[in-house]
């Protein structure tokens, strides 16, 4: 019986903590997606039903947010990805330049993300920033980088870019590593040419690592914050307004409790949904 | 002659790289130094006079507090992870029940949530308990959500730990609690101070829970201070970088002293799939 109870003692609180911070509040939310709860008029919350969620689909403002979030995650893993797994071939190498190389690019990742947003703002300003100033040189006429809705998309997938194809690069250079030697050097003396060797070889055998890389980051491109509320707020005219965004403010601005629960737990499914493929396709070992 | 191809492809791609790489943050911590004249000077200035005023002026308008504040929280989130998650990862790691792997994963879903989700309902919960606008409600929250991570991290350097040398102490009659204690976190000592690095640069960089459940009031947390330096529509740009640059010195210096630790403990997880 004590051995029994022994693991329990161990994990309270960690499940102490999930259960009240993580899961209670999720329930929380589930109970008042049922409910017209504004801030309005708090004294009234009355009981609505599945009618939270029948607004969702037909809401404009939704609409608008979730194709702009796809939109996004799908142009910055266009760009991330092929760089990154480009940038990981040319630095599979173990000379000195290339391995400091290789730690200086992974910086922009753990930088504070209010501050790298502060550092893109400042730089794409249209009148003083630093880009239009380069562009200006090659010969281009300066440009409203936030100012424009398209523009302004852009710009925050650039942010992204930046920051985010290092973890891309990180995770294949490793599994590149971690390749076998014999296979492809028996390949090389059977005359196979390089990109033959990259695209019958290689490439089967980092399928893995690539999956669960463009998972991850679909994830995290999904629920973007922090950078985008500095450099663009949602703005120009919601051209960058994300599910998070708008959620946020639902929830936060216009206290439309009812309504932003019932969103939270559409967006919780949708990307647990992601989740759980990864977790399937990585199959993790413990 | 092909190998020679790929080199010079290299290097020009690695002179391309770096400046990429490097230039936003040069950027953001010279113009710290400028006077707000020269940070919107038309061109940029590359040659200026620096000057310490930004950092004096942003520090006294509640920017210090602000960092001390940071300051708190970091600390007391990272301790109570590492009590918390070193309990947990122990008992992963060295007992064997029902149901072991799947708990495993389970905690680690925790991490994928977004956090707006949860952010919404604990605003909620947090003022019907008076905790809105005070420390303790980040530092619980931080832990929650690092927990799972620092769980998994702890786990991996724990295994690698021969349980001889555990059995040798319970023969002395050591309860599990002080084997841990006095045997297994001293042999994993860089493993926790990985796992620590990580889980402060998490907390000291997080912004969504500390805007909504602090937001900007005296106990407002660094990030925080940053961001309302650029809601306005005229932005002293001097001192947002003052800030900005303030913010990500902590993690520079971290970067330079642990920076290969700091690539296992980033890729982790990826790499055992």
């Amino acid at each position: 019986m004590r051995v029994k109870l022994l693991p329990f003692l161990f994990l309270l609180p960690i499940l102490a903590l999930i259960f009240s911070l993580g899961i209670y509040p999720l329930f929380f939310s589930l109970y008042y997606s049922f409910f017209q709860y504004t801030i309005h008029d708090i004294t009234r919350i009355s009981f609505v039903g599945v009618s939270n969620y029948i607004r969702i689909p037909f809401d404009n403002l939704f609409q608008n947010s979730f194709s702009l979030s796809i939109l996004y995650t799908a142009f910055c893993l266009a760009l991330e990805f092929p760089l990154g797994l480009g940038f990981a071939i040319l630095f599979n190498s173990e000379r000195k330049v290339i391995t400091a190389i290789r730690s200086i690019i992974i910086v922009p990742m753990i930088l504070t993300p209010v501050a790298v947003g502060v550092i893109w703002k400042m730089m794409f300003q249209s009148e003083f920033g630093i880009i239009n100033y380069i562009i200006g040189k090659i010969g281009l006429p300066p440009q409203p980088w936030l100012g424009d809705p398209s523009l302004a998309m852009v710009a925050v997938v650039v942010v992204d870019v930046w920051q985010w194809t290092p973890f891309i690069f990180l995770i294949l250079l490793a599994s590149l590593q971690g390749l076998p030697k014999e296979p492809l050097e028996a390949a090389r003396i059977d005359g196979a040419s390089s990109f033959q060797l990259f695209r019958h070889i290689i490439l089967p055998m980092i399928k893995l690592p690539i999956i669960v890389a463009l998972l991850l980051r679909t994830i995290d491109l999904l629920r973007i914050f922090d950078h985008i509320y500095i450099v663009t707020r949602g703005g120009p005219a919601l051209a960058t307004d994300f599910l998070s965004l708008f959620i946020y403010r639902t929830g936060l601005k216009f206290f439309d409790i009812g309504y932003a629960s019932a969103l939270s737990w559409i967006y919780l499914f949708i990307l647990t949904f992601i989740a759980i493929i990864t977790f399937k396709i990585a199959k993790i070992k413990i | 002659m092909k190998m020679k191809l790929v080199e010079v492809l290299r290097t020009l791609l690695a002179i391309f790289l770096l400046p990429t790489y490097l230039f936003p943050i040069y950027w953001l911590i010279t113009s710290a130094f400028k006077t707000e004249y020269d940070v919107v000077s038309i061109p940029p200035k590359f040659i200026f006079s620096p000057t310490l005023e930004n950092f004096k002026r942003s520090l006294s308008f509640g920017g210090a507090r602000a960092l001390l504040n940071s300051v708190i929280v970091t600390l007391f989130s990272v301790s109570l992870v590492m009590i918390v998650s070193s309990l947990a990862a122990y008992c992963f790691s060295r007992f064997k029940f029902k149901g072991r792997e799947t708990l495993m994963l389970d905690i680690l879903t925790v991490r994928m949530f977004p956090p707006i989700v949860t952010a919404l309902p604990l605003y909620f919960i947090a003022s019907s308990l008076g905790l809105i606008n005070s420390h303790l409600i980040l530092i619980l929250v931080y832990s929650m959500f690092n927990a799972p991570l620092a769980t998994w991290l702890m786990k991996s350097f724990i295994d690698e730990v021969p349980l001889e040398i555990e059995e040798a102490a319970s023969i002395d009659g050591c309860s599990h609690l002080e084997r841990l204690r006095h045997i297994v976190l001293p042999l994993v000592l860089p493993g926790v101070i990985v796992t620590m690095t990580i889980c402060s640069i998490f907390i000291w960089n997080e912004f969504l829970y500390a805007t909504l459940l602090v937001g900007g009031g005296p106990n407002k947390t660094f990030p925080v201070q940053v961001a309302l330096t650029v809601k306005h529509k005229s932005i002293a740009w001097g001192e947002a970088c003052a800030l900005g640059t303030i913010s990500i010195l902590p993690i520079l210096a971290i970067f330079i002293l642990v920076r290969n630790y700091l690539v296992r403990g980033l890729t982790f997880g990826i790499l055992k799939a």
